[in-house]
């Protein structure tokens, strides 16, 4: 019944907890086991200075020089009030650096995504309806290659022929039109479509025998509404958990297709406070991908319960 | 009676089942295909040393960006070294990085994934919740920030891939474990006085060996994947190592000029774990054909 879907919602939130304080303490505990003091090559190269009283004087301002256990659960209560600290490097606030970067990251997921449905899907059902035939094997080859292609070669790759060598689109950067997505999302976009383009072969496959769909053309329906209608939306459960799953690959992937592409989203801000060693902004950004992750999956849970009435949530 | 048989029955059976799995092999097209192109990658990473026509790692700077030619078939970098020799020595790292997470996942897998399905209650829970958490959480995002905390290097690449790598073993030796714990004839093994680590090695490990064997290989594909793209990131192997991934990171600022800097070392990228699917895929429609997707 609808009626447990809070319940559901509540506990699912609570068992990613789990997922939120591991993420954060393996980057806390790592940050001071390791051989080199992040602090003190922060400071040299911040202030130009070898002066160890800088060094003290940037601990103490920032709390470092508290027990870790002590630190830690700081940063735990403010990151439950929504204050992820400052980041090192520009002092202001690291949710509002990411939070500026967000809408350029989601831009590029949403469009990666869409891209990766509109190609996988059909790609899919057309190699299951003409199964063995040289249709079918020519998806299967091109869902092969698009699984194992990396993601940055094939941004480079698009870069050279249509940016440079043809010139149609702009090779990188951002902008409010619309040339400068086209390229990353596709970059982002190719290996989960032929994930999707599997996925959604084998179980259309496993759907289409079935005693209904036989029914459904033996009533005398279109075709296509077979396959949409009756095949579709019962072959979609596995497809929309492996697109679930494959969210975190598109966050990772966004990571680097942002850096091949100079996107301005939160993946090249991790990366270039990694290399800033502006730890605090690294954090951040580790922190606020692992919730959007924890959010997307428990839409694609959630989106369950309509693609089949008979999944109840309790 | 037969008297001149020189065979038993059953010995006749398993070299007949291993010949009809031979035959259906050489039948799988992913298979041979996948198995040739990884065949074809370790010869090259053995015997780099002579294959690679030039010097990896020392160039000549007379010889800056050169295009691809017949003195040097896939060009030169920025400092005159030869493309195609860092491919060749790239192959080493590639593989190795390859095998030896797979390797740490493996251990770990099992030996997590045994202690989960043996003993149950908090010890399978808390096993079971921290794979849940790391099988979770984007893998590669995760290695990013073990990278971003301990630094920088390859070897650093092995730890932070082993740790995010051994969850889908570890759930695959412990679902075996309790698939075959309740059985009966573990039950009469044990019954007959035999001990935890003979059950372990003689009962429950050959079930698992055709699912370890899929997993590691598609694995490897996707450790080399992964430090290509952390290599890609400048967060992996460091210079000057030829890694394919660091390759492509220079290949980057120079696409205009020298393209060939971006092209070659993807493509042995792209092949080697396209290679590597295909013998995973085609090694499990092989040996177990249920898991198939």
């Amino acid at each position: 019944m609808r009626t447990g879907l809070p319940a559901f919602i509540a506990r699912r939130l609570l068992l990613a907890l789990p997922v939120f304080i591991g993420v954060t303490l393996v980057t806390f505990v790592l940050m001071y086991v390791v051989p080199g003091d992040p602090v003190t090559v922060m400071v040299e190269e911040k202030m130009a200075s070898t002066d160890p009283t800088a060094a003290r004087l940037f601990r103490e301002k920032w709390g470092l020089n508290d027990p870790l256990a002590v630190q830690y659960l700081k940063f735990l209560r403010n990151a439950a009030q929504g204050d992820l600290g400052l980041s090192f490097r520009s002092e202001q606030p690291v949710l509002n650096a990411v939070l500026e970067r967000f809408p350029a990251t989601a831009k590029l997921a949403a469009a990666a995504l869409a891209i990766a449905v509109v190609i996988g899907i059909p790609l899919g059902i057309l190699a299951a309806l003409r199964q063995n035939t040289v249709l079918d094997a020519a998806a299967i080859s091109l869902a092969t290659f698009g699984v194992s292609i990396p993601n940055f070669w094939l941004g480079l790759l698009l870069i050279y022929v249509v940016a440079v060598e043809l010139r149609w689109l702009p090779p990188s950067g951002y902008g409010p039109a619309y040339p400068y997505l086209i390229m990353p999302a596709l970059t982002l976009g190719t290996g989960l479509s032929a994930v999707i383009a599997r996925l959604t072969r084998s179980s259309m496959l496993e759907v289409i025998r079935q005693d209904y769909v036989r029914t459904a053309r033996a009533k005398g329906l279109a075709e296509r509404r077979v396959v949409v209608v009756h095949a579709l939306r019962n072959a979609a459960i596995p497809i929309v958990t492996i697109v679930g799953v494959q969210i975190s690959g598109l966050l990772s992937g966004a990571v680097i297709t942002e850096r091949v592409f100079s996107w301005p989203g939160v993946g090249r801000l991790l990366l270039d406070s990694i290399g800033a060693r502006d730890l605090p902004v690294v954090q951040g950004c580790v922190l606020f991908i692992a919730s959007v992750f924890i959010i997307l999956n428990l839409a694609v849970d959630l989106s369950y319960a309509w693609l089949d009435p008979r999944i109840r949530y309790e | 009676m037969n008297a001149v048989a020189t065979t038993t029955p059953a010995v006749a059976l398993r070299r007949t089942a291993r010949r009809s799995l031979w035959r259906r092999a050489r039948r799988l097209r992913n298979l041979t295909i996948g198995g040739g192109i990884v065949g074809a990658v370790v010869l090259v990473a053995i015997l780099a040393s002579w294959i690679a026509p030039y010097d990896p790692v020392r160039g000549d700077l007379n010889d800056y960006l050169r295009a691809p030619g017949s003195r040097y078939w896939f060009g030169t970098d920025t400092f005159g070294r030869d493309v195609l020799s860092r491919i060749v020595y790239g192959a080493r790292i590639s593989l190795g990085v390859g095998a030896a997470v797979q390797a740490s996942a493996l251990v770990i897998g099992v030996v997590l994934g045994l202690l989960s399905g043996f003993y149950g209650r908090w010890t399978d829970n808390l096993i079971m919740r921290l794979a849940e958490i790391i099988f979770a959480f984007p893998g590669l995002l995760f290695a990013i920030a073990i990278m971003a905390v301990i630094g920088p290097s390859l070897y650093n690449v092995f730890i932070a891939l082993g740790l995010v790598s051994w969850t889908s073993l570890a759930r695959v030796v412990r679902g075996a474990v309790l698939a075959v714990k309740e059985q009966e004839f573990v039950e009469a093994a044990r019954a007959l006085g035999a001990s935890n680590r003979r059950i372990i090695a003689r009962h429950l490990l050959p079930n698992i060996v055709a699912p370890a064997i899929v997993l590691v290989t598609l694995g490897i594909g996707g450790a080399i994947l992964a430090e290509a793209s952390l290599s890609f990131l400048g967060l992996g192997a460091q210079p000057p190592t030829p890694s394919w991934g660091s390759m492509l990171t220079v290949g980057r600022d120079y696409l205009t000029e020298a393209p060939w800097l971006s092209i070659y070392p993807g493509l042995a990228i792209f092949l080697t774990v396209m290679g590597f699917n295909l013998l995973g895929d085609g090694l499990r429609d092989l040996l177990d054909p249920r898991m198939r997707v």
